[in-house]
């Protein structure tokens, strides 16, 4: 493959890690995405990386899970600083790494042996795959997920970074025939981190997916998700962000509808504070055979200062003529009359805050169905930047 | 009770409240009347510490206790309760636990025991009942999917649970049918006491028939410019606003 960029010291540093293959041609040819490639316009990866990585060293940090997912009781995977530290009931795959043109970063994961994960039949004990990051190195790590036909199950994953490292995954589920999803991704407040999380989910015919993110931003945060429809199936695919000081995060969603009659919801909602930045790029691709697709995206951001900002492209490209397709987007600041009710009624200026904070969430977190489930995610989103 | 004492308020630049002087006594029920931007509202923000509503000069107390210097929680903790015109709407905030929240962040700032569940409920359900709000409305998040009027039996729900020692009442009577009024009316009188206070403000006679005022006072271009008793109600119902306008 021509090189057609020249690789800045960091990139080269990244390159230098990588194996030799088409995967490395592909990064070499490209380099970090960057503010002029379209679907990184608002968020600038080779800007963010600035430090040069070397490969991170071994986890030195903490094993324990989130306290507010304690209660869960899940069946725990641990990968820390890229490794399979705690291997529960995933095992490691060979697999050939994949060149994904759309998805740069995800190909760039796919240098690193997969853990595997297969999940059948009725699941009431959600699995806790924790991705824990130290150090200031780069490490990825490459999840595969695999849904049998008709299993139903309940999966968290976790991105708990402390200091400087990058770390670049990617999930890749299969769901078969009439499988059924819950999916979590939680990210709390990581101050210096930078983590690429890119999600590529396939649905067979009645499968049933519904995944909500919480997420407290990073240096650098980009979690994408990219869903296609080869059967009837249906997607929920809500994330709420929280953000503060000088965090960022970029919520990336693409739906691929394929076939007839799928529905698809996402309700995106992100509260930012100070100087901090959000991200929202959403997309529905509905093809020509789609028919009677139902497909809905918002996503709502409330600016609590004059320095926060946020980024927002819906999008919609619909080649079926019957469908049903609408989107949404709203940002604006906390209401005066509301604030003033309130205090009116005996809640300081701070409480007044709070709760109305609280209740912008609240929309996303009634929609997990699971009231265990609900209730660590409405404890997280309401600690999510008090680290 | 409250005592406000020359008020001038300007809001953008435009003078609302031009030195109004009112003393409601403990114990008493005034009712304020005026046509449409002659500062009612106005007035009500500024007892309740709006921010953007504070006075260019003049006094507000309550029982000799400077208002101004207090911010909208505080006031509120001291007794000021004010019933609004337009109450708001609050997705994602639960009815019952957004009023009980308030009520122990009253008593909390007043060094008082927070309510009991229990004791909460047993009040709650009883005022519901008394303003004709039912528990599956209740159950909506805070006004959600409410008609105005009942907004406004929210809002006497929650006059009713706050026992306010001064309570304002800006045109809650819009928008509510003739048993609604007298609901109004049934709570305000259940209140009435010797140590309470409460400023009607209205349009109309007909509020006034189930609140019997103690005085009643015309509010016009910012200023108090007529007090009498419950016949300046009735006079104004049969003559208008114009006769006291004029003298503005």
């Amino acid at each position: 493959m021509a090189v057609t960029v020249s690789l800045n010291p960091v990139e080269e540093a990244l390159a230098g890690t990588l194996p030799q293959g088409e995967v490395t041609d592909a990064f070499r040819a490209q380099g970090l995405p960057t503010r002029r490639d379209e679907a990184w316009k608002w968020s600038d990866l080779r800007l963010a990386a600035k430090a040069i990585r070397t490969p991170s060293l071994e986890y030195q940090g903490d094993l324990a899970p989130l306290s507010a997912l304690a209660a869960l009781e899940a069946e725990r995977v641990v990968i820390a600083n890229g490794r399979l530290v705690e291997p529960g009931r995933a095992i490691v795959c060979d697999r050939s790494p994949d060149v994904w043109p759309v998805t740069p970063l995800a190909s760039l994961a796919t240098v690193v042996p997969t853990v595997g994960l297969t999940l059948d039949g009725d699941n009431d004990t959600p699995v806790l795959v924790d991705r824990l990051s130290d150090g200031d190195g780069y490490h990825a790590d490459r999840l595969k997920v695999t849904l049998a036909r008709g299993a139903r199950a309940t999966l968290v994953e976790v991105h708990w970074a402390v200091g400087a490292s990058f770390s670049n995954c990617v999930t890749e589920i299969e769901m078969e025939e009439g499988a059924s999803l819950t999916r979590i991704v939680v990210q709390p407040a990581a101050i210096d981190a930078l983590t690429v999380h890119t999600s590529l989910i396939r649905q067979a015919a009645d499968s049933q997916l519904n995944q909500t993110s919480i997420l407290g931003g990073a240096a650098f945060a980009r979690h994408e998700t990219r869903t296609v429809f080869e059967g009837t199936a249906s997607a929920q695919i809500d994330a709420l962000y929280r953000l503060s000081g000088d965090l960022m995060t970029d919520v990336t969603t693409h739906v691929d509808h394929q076939v007839p009659g799928c529905e698809t919801s996402e309700l995106i909602k992100g509260v930012i504070d100070e100087r901090a930045r959000g991200v929202f790029q959403g997309k529905f691709h509905v093809a020509r055979p789609a028919q009677q697709t139902n497909a809905t995206m918002a996503h709502h951001a409330l600016l609590l200062s004059d320095d926060a900002s946020v980024n927002a492209k819906p999008e919609l490209e619909i080649y079926a003529d019957d469908v049903e397709c609408a989107h949404g987007n709203t940002a604006g600041a906390l209401d005066d009359d509301t604030l003033f009710y309130l205090r009116q009624r005996g809640l300081s200026a701070d409480q007044a805050r709070r709760l109305l904070i609280d209740a912008f969430g609240a929309e996303v977190l009634e929609r997990v169905e699971d009231e265990s489930l609900r209730e660590a995610l409405t404890e997280l989103y309401g600690g999510l930047n008090d680290q | 009770m409250l005592t406000i004492n020359n008020l001038h308020l300007t809001l953008d630049g435009i003078p609302i409240l031009n030195g109004v002087s009112l003393d409601v006594p403990k114990g008493e029920v005034h009712a304020i009347m005026g046509p449409n931007g002659s500062g009612k509202s106005t007035l009500s923000y500024a007892v309740a510490g709006r921010d953007g509503y504070e006075p260019e000069s003049g006094d507000i107390t309550l029982d000799g206790e400077n208002l101004l210097d207090l911010d909208p929680s505080e006031r509120a903790a001291k007794g000021v309760f004010l019933s609004f015109q337009s109450p708001v709407a609050i997705p994602g905030v639960a009815t019952m636990n957004f009023i009980r929240t308030a009520m122990n962040a009253q008593r909390q700032a007043r060094d008082e025991e927070e309510i009991s569940s229990a004791d909460f409920l047993k009040v709650f359900r009883e005022k519901a009942k008394v303003v004709g709000l039912t528990p599956e409305k209740l159950k909506r998040p805070f006004n959600e999917g409410y008609s105005g009027g009942e907004k406004k039996r929210m809002e006497m729900l929650q006059m009713a649970m706050f026992e306010p020692r001064f309570a304002i009442m800006d045109e809650t009577d819009s928008g509510l049918d003739i048993d609604a009024l007298k609901m109004v009316g049934d709570v305000v009188n259940d209140l009435r006491g010797p140590d309470r206070g409460f400023l009607v403000i209205t349009h109309y006679q007909r509020l006034l028939d189930h609140i019997k005022p103690d005085r009643v006072h015309v509010l016009a271009g910012g200023r108090i410019v007529k007090s009498g008793g419950p016949e300046l109600a009735q006079a104004l119902e049969e003559g208008g606003y114009d006769q006291f306008t004029e003298a503005a």
